[in-house]
C-alpha cells in the first residue's frame, strides 16, 4: 500500500475499553465497525456529541488504541502501509503525529523550544535543521517570542498551541489532532486552520475531530460519529444542509448555515464567503434586526457585586494583570473575553479569592477579597475551573457534589437534600456512586456545574467550561446559567465561543495583555474592529455578516 | 509565589553559559567536601558564595527565599533534635530531665543544619541555572545513557508539577469552602489527605500519559538514532572555572585529612 494515494485505511474497526475498574464488567464499546479511507493530502474533520468515540478513532490512528489502551480490538488500521497492531506508537510516530485532546499532558519538557525539538531529534533529524523546524513551527502557532518559557507556566490556550507546534515539527504526515481549536482564540484558531491548510497542499493528511462546525467546514470531508458508529460522511456542504440531523446528533451547524436556513435559502450557505456571493442584502437587513441584542443595556444599578480597582499580577516576573478596573453589578451577565494568555483565569481567581491583588484591590459583594479567607469568600462565589480535571478530587460523585455544602454548616439532612437536588438538576443520580476519574469529559463537566450548584452560591465564575462540549451539553449548561440568572445570580464567564457570549451575555470585557481594553455591551464591542483585531479576536458570524452586508447591527 | 514554573530560572548570564559538566561538579564536589568537615564559619562563606553566584546570574531573590522555604524544616528541625541525641562537651548549658545540653551541642546543632542547608545550595546553583537539554548533555558527557539522563531531568521537571498538582486540589477545596483550620492539625491533616491522594492519582496518570507523549512524539523509535539539537562546548572559560572547582575543593580536603582543618564546630583549625 507504500505510496498509494490512501495514506490511513481503517477496516470495520471495532474497539472496547479495558473496564475502568478491575474484574468489572467492560463498558460499551467505543467504535462499531468504522470503515474510513483517507488519501494524500485529505483533510477529514470528524463531529459527534460527547461520548461518541472521536478520540477513541483519533488514538486508534496513532497506534494508542490499543497498545497503550489496553482492551479489545478487532478490524485493521493501516497508516503508510504499516498495521498498527504490529507496529509499535514510538514507530508509528515517525508518520503519524498526534495532538491529544488534553494539551497540558503532552507536555514535558522544560522550555518551550525543547518541546518542540523533542520530536525531531527522536526521528534523528540533524541539528541544524531542528533548529529551523522550531523555528517554522513555532512561527506557525505564533509563540515564536516564548522559546525560553517553561511549558508549564504558558496559559491553557498557549499550552494547545505548544502541543500543536511540538507536533508539526515532527512534519508527519498524518496528522491527527483532536479538537485542536478548543479553547484557542479566534486567531490562534485561525492559525490552526491555515496551516492545516498548507499541510495538505504538501500532502499531509489531516484528521480532526472537532466540535466546532466553523471548523469543520473547512474540511474535504465531515465524518459524523455517533455511538461508535459512522452516522453520515460527505463534503461538509452535504452533511451541514442536514441541519434538523445535526440536531438531533447534538450538533452545531455553522451559524451562517443556521441564518441561511432561518430565510429559507436554498442551497444553504457554508460560510460567509457564499453569503456574499449571493448578495441579498434586503432580507439580510431583517436578520441583521432579528439578531441585534436585545440585550444590550446594563444593570449597573445598586452597589456592584464584584469591584475590581486597579489590579495588578505578576508571576515570578510573567507580568500577568496590569491595571485591571472593572465593576459588575448583581444579576450581571459579563463574558470575558481576550487572545490565550491575556490574564483572563489569574483575573477570575482574584473574584474568589484564590489570588489575592499584589496592587489594587477585589471587593466581591461588599468584603475586601484580603480581609476574608478563600474558603470563606468561596460560599458566595462558586468557581467552575477550566479544566474539570482540576475541579475534582473526591472518590465518588456524591462525595465530590457534598464537599462544598459540607462546609456551609448545614444540618446532614440540608446538605443530603442539596446533593440530591443537584445530583437530579444534573442527571446523575444514578452515577453518584462512580468515581468521577472513570466518567467521561462531559459527564465530568456536569459534575463541576452540580458541585458549585449544591454551594448555592450568589456569584459564578466560569472559566470556559464550555470547551469540549457538545452541543446538548453546552445547551445544558447556558439553561442552567439562564436559570441561576433567574434567581440574581451574577455570572461571569470566560469563553472563546463568541457566539455565545452574543446570544447570552449583557456585557462583555476584552482583555488584551493584562488590561482592559473594551467593555460594553456585545453588540457595541463587536462593531469596533479596530479594537477587536488590537485583541486578537474576531465578531461572531452573525456580525460579521451584518458587516460584509454593511449592516452594522449597532446602528438602528 | 506560584510554584507553576520549573525549578529553572531561565536566562543567559555567565552560570547560565557554564559547562553543565562544571557546575555538576561544583554540586557533586562541594557536598561531598562539606561532608567532611563541620565548621560552622565555613558552612557559613559557602552559603553566601553560593548567593552572590546565583544572585550574579539574575536568579531573583523571590527564588532564594523559596529554596530558604524549602530547607525551613530542616533548618529548624536539626538544631532543635541535635542536642537531644548529643552528649559532647563539657559546658552545660542547661538540663532538661535526662536530656544534657552543652554548648558545644548547640554550635554543633547550628553547624549540621547550616551544612545541609549548604549542600542543598550547592545543587541549586547547577538545578536554577541548567536548563533540561543542558542537563541532559551534561551527565551524558560525563558517561550517564541518555535514556537515564533524560528520565533524570524529567523528573525533575516533574517535582514543581507534584506540587502544583497538590495546590490545585487545595485550589479546589478552599473553591468550594473549606477554610483551612491551621492551628488545628486534626482538622488541617483531614483536608491534606484527598489532596495528598488525589496527587498520588494524578502522578500516577501524569506517569502514564508521559509515556504516551514521549512514545507518540517517536521516543524509541526502531531504526532511528536519535539526534540532539544542542551540543555542549567545552570553553577555555569552562576549563578555568573546572581548575577553580577542583583545586579549591581538594585543597579544602587535604588541609581537613593533614591539618585537621574546618573540623571543629567554631576555630578553623
Amino acid at each position: 500500500m507504500r505510496g498509494s494515494p490512501t495514506l490511513i485505511h481503517v477496516e470495520d474497526l471495532h474497539y472496547t475499553y479495558p473496564p475502568p475498574i478491575p474484574d468489572q464488567q467492560s463498558p460499551a464499546p467505543a467504535l462499531r465497525g468504522i470503515d474510513l479511507d483517507i488519501e494524500r493530502g485529505e483533510f477529514v474533520a470528524v463531529m459527534g456529541p460527547t461520548g461518541a468515540g472521536k478520540t477513541t478513532l483519533s488514538l486508534s490512528l496513532s497506534g494508542l488504541v490499543p497498545h497503550a489502551t489496553g482492551g479489545v480490538i478487532r478490524g485493521d488500521v493501516w497508516v503508510d502501509g504499516r498495521n498498527t497492531k504490529r507496529c509499535s506508537v514510538a514507530d508509528l510516530a515517525t508518520v503519524v503525529g498526534h495532538v491529544f485532546q488534553d494539551s497540558e499532558s503532552q507536555l514535558f519538557n522544560m522550555s518551550v523550544e525543547d518541546e518542540a525539538a523533542f520530536g525531531p531529534e527522536s526521528l534523528g533529524v540533524p541539528a541544524d535543521k531542528i533548529e529551523r523546524r522550531i523555528d517554522w513551527a513555532l512561527g506557525v502557532v505564533g509563540l515564536e517570542g516564548l522559546r525560553q518559557r517553561s511549558p508549564a507556566t504558558l496559559s491553557g490556550g498557549q499550552q494547545r498551541r505548544l502541543a500543536i507546534a511540538s507536533v508539526l515539527a515532527m512534519r508527519p504526515s498524518v496528522l491527527v489532532m483532536d479538537e485542536p481549536t478548543a479553547g484557542l482564540d479566534p486567531l490562534g484558531r485561525q492559525a490552526v486552520l491555515s496551516v492545516i491548510t498548507d499541510l495538505r497542499r504538501q500532502g499531509t493528511a489531516v484528521v480532526m475531530t472537532t466540535q466546532d462546525p466553523d471548523a469543520a467546514a473547512f474540511a474535504d470531508r465531515l465524518v459524523v460519529l455517533e455511538a461508535g458508529e459512522i452516522a453520515l460522511a460527505g463534503a461538509p456542504r452535504e452533511v451541514f444542509s442536514q441541519v434538523e440531523r445535526m440536531h438531533n446528533f447534538g450538533l452545531d451547524v455553522p451559524q451562517v448555515t443556521e441564518i441561511g436556513r432561518a430565510l429559507g435559502w436554498d442551497p444553504l450557505p457554508l460560510t460567509l464567503d457564499d453569503v456574499d456571493r449571493r448578495g441579498t442584502t434586503e432580507r439580510l437587513r431583517e436578520t441583521g434586526r432579528a439578531n441585534r441584542d436585545p440585550k444590550s443595556s446594563s444593570n449597573l444599578s445598586g452597589s456592584p457585586s464584584i469591584h475590581v480597582d486597579g489590579l495588578w499580577h505578576n508571576y515570578d516576573g510573567i507580568q500577568a494583570l496590569s491595571g485591571v478596573d472593572c465593576v459588575v453589578g448583581h444579576g450581571d451577565f459579563v463574558a470575558l473575553i481576550g487572545a490565550n494568555g491575556s490574564g483572563k483565569t489569574t483575573l477570575v481567581k482574584h473574584i474568589n479569592g484564590l489570588l489575592l491583588p499584589q496592587k489594587g484591590r477585589v471587593v466581591v459583594l461588599g468584603d475586601d477579597t484580603r480581609s476574608v479567607p478563600a474558603g470563606v469568600l468561596a460560599r458566595c462565589v462558586g468557581y467552575v475551573f477550566q479544566n474539570p480535571d482540576h475541579q475534582i478530587f473526591a472518590p465518588s460523585v456524591r462525595e465530590e457534589v457534598a464537599f462544598g455544602p459540607r462546609n456551609l454548616a448545614l444540618s446532614a439532612g440540608d446538605v443530603e437534600a442539596r446533593v440530591n437536588a443537584a445530583l437530579k438538576t444534573f442527571d446523575l443520580g444514578d452515577r453518584a456512586a462512580t468515581p468521577p476519574a472513570t466518567l467521561g469529559y462531559g459527564v465530568r463537566r456536569l459534575v463541576t456545574l452540580a458541585s458549585v450548584h449544591a454551594m448555592r452560591p450568589d456569584i459564578v465564575v466560569l472559566d470556559e467550561a464550555t470547551v469540549g462540549l457538545d452541543r446538548r451539553l453546552e445547551h445544558r449548561l447556558m439553561t442552567w446559567i439562564e436559570k441561576l440568572r433567574a434567581r440574581g445570580v451574577t455570572v461571569v464567564m470566560i469563553t472563546h465561543d463568541m457566539r455565545l457570549v452574543a446570544e447570552h451575555a449583557e456585557r462583555c470585557v476584552v482583555l488584551q495583555a493584562g488590561r482592559v481594553l473594551a467593555n460594553g455591551a456585545p453588540a457595541d464591542v463587536f462593531a469596533d474592529d479596530s479594537m477587536l483585531d488590537a485583541a486578537g479576536l474576531a465578531a461572531p458570524p452573525v456580525f460579521e455578516l451584518g458587516r460584509r452586508q454593511e449592516l452594522r447591527p449597532n446602528e438602528s | 509565589m506560584s510554584l507553576s514554573t520549573s525549578i529553572y530560572v531561565p536566562g543567559d548570564s555567565w552560570l547560565h553559559r557554564i559547562d553543565p559538566r562544571v557546575k555538576l561538579a561544583f554540586a557533586v564536589g562541594g557536598m561531598v567536601t562539606l561532608l567532611s568537615l563541620g565548621n560552622l564559619p565555613l558552612f557559613v562563606a559557602f552559603l553566601a558564595v553560593c548567593h552572590v553566584v546565583l544572585l550574579s546570574a539574575g536568579v531573583p531573590v523571590g527564588r532564594l527565599a523559596w529554596a530558604w522555604r524549602l530547607m525551613l524544616p530542616v533548618t529548624f528541625l536539626i538544631p532543635i533534635l541535635w542536642p537531644v541525641f548529643s552528649t559532647v562537651g563539657a559546658s552545660v548549658l542547661f538540663e532538661l530531665g535526662p536530656v544534657t545540653v552543652t554548648a558545644l551541642d548547640v554550635w554543633q546543632a547550628l553547624a549540621m543544619a547550616a551544612r545541609v542547608d549548604a549542600m542543598a545550595f550547592a545543587f541549586f546553583v547547577w538545578l536554577f541555572t541548567t536548563d533540561q537539554t543542558s542537563m541532559i548533555m551534561g551527565l551524558v558527557g560525563l558517561g550517564v545513557p541518555y535514556q537515564w539522563g533524560l528520565m533524570m531531568a524529567i523528573a525533575l521537571r516533574y517535582v514543581p508539577t507534584l506540587y502544583e498538582s497538590f495546590q490545585r486540589v487545595m485550589d479546589a477545596q478552599r473553591a468550594r469552602g473549606l477554610v483551612i483550620a491551621r492551628w488545628n492539625p486534626v482538622r488541617a491533616g483531614r483536608a491534606y489527605v484527598p489532596a495528598l491522594v488525589a496527587m498520588l492519582i494524578g502522578s500516577l496518570r501524569a506517569a502514564e500519559r508521559l509515556a504516551w507523549a514521549m512514545e507518540a512524539r517517536a521516543f524509541g523509535a526502531a531504526g532511528r538514532e536519535r539526534t540532539v539539537r544542542r551540543q555542549l562546548h567545552f570553553r577555555p572559560v569552562d576549563g578555568v572555572a573546572a581548575a577553580i572547582v577542583i583545586l579549591g575543593f581538594t585543597a579544602v580536603i587535604v588541609a581537613r585529612v593533614l591539618f585537621g582543618f574546618g573540623q571543629q564546630p567554631l576555630s578553623l583549625f
